[in-house]
């Protein structure tokens, strides 16, 4: 009888290891900035049996996440991406959200904007 | 066999959730403290299948199924979860977020479109979670 348990369980974890399908429900980007060099990213995944889910909140903790990696800057160039994987009796929701923080330099009183840059070879 | 449907009769009124979209915008979080809000826009949906075959098991005949696919023909198309009566119900978010922040200073907007599905009859839901920048 335990043999006939182990096994099930077994063919359980293997079953559900097997990769299925995925899908990307939706993708949507910001405008991305000049200064790249501080990538951040955050995802939040949800995990339920057969697909049942009940509520969406698990997409609640992703800013907060994103303002842990970036406390006092502005991010931007957010890449957020839904997907959504099946593994046979299990189904995993997943928000990844990658972008940059950038910190503005200080902008002093009363100083007119920086121009932009000259366009070469016009 | 009674306990084996009980299931079947309570996950449809725990209501399952479908995520449609998600949508993170820019964070400005160097311009002052942020203070997060939430906003929801509601509207009922209704499934024309399954209220026709609700509609055929309480009154033991075809008809209404039979009415129901004729229906469900003129609502024919792709769709985001199931067809409203009102599909402006989402148009005011916009005014509602800028009441929330007076300053007009938000930012870190996050939108999601819901489903939370209750069988014959559905919640279809926009959430706007974001922030204002207090001065």
């Amino acid at each position: 009888m335990s043999s006939i348990a182990t096994r099930l369980v077994i063919a359980f974890a293997a079953v559900s290891a097997l990769p299925a399908c995925t899908s990307l429900a939706s993708v949507s980007v910001t405008q991305i900035p000049a200064d790249r060099s501080r990538p951040v990213s955050a995802e939040v995944s949800n995990t339920a049996f057969l697909g049942i889910h009940f509520d969406n909140d698990f997409v609640d903790e992703l800013t907060p996440e994103l303002l842990r990696e970036c406390p006092h800057g502005r991010l931007t160039g957010i890449l957020t991406k839904h997907q959504n994987t099946s593994y046979v009796i299990v189904s995993t929701r997943k928000v990844i959200a990658t972008g940059y923080c950038v910190y503005d330099p200080p902008l002093r009183e009363g100083s007119p904007p920086e121009a932009p840059p000259a366009r070469e070879g016009g | 066999m009674r306990r084996s449907l009980l299931p079947v009769i309570l996950v449809p009124l725990l209501g399952c959730a479908t995520l449609h979209h998600a949508q993170v915008d820019e964070i400005d979080a160097s311009h002052g403290h942020l203070t997060p809000f939430t906003l929801t826009a509601d509207e009922i949906g209704i499934n024309t299948e399954n209220t026709g075959r609700a509609a055929s098991a309480v009154s033991r005949s075809e008809k209404p199924s039979q009415v129901a696919a004729i229906v469900a023909l003129f609502q024919f198309g792709p769709k985001t979860g199931n067809p409203v009566l009102n599909d402006d119900f989402a148009d005011g978010l916009a005014e509602e977020i800028l009441s929330r922040c007076p300053s007009g200073r938000v930012t870190g907007l996050v939108s999601t479109r819901e489903t939370r599905d209750y069988n014959v009859a559905s919640q279809e839901r926009v959430t706007i979670r974001g922030y204002c920048i207090d001065n």
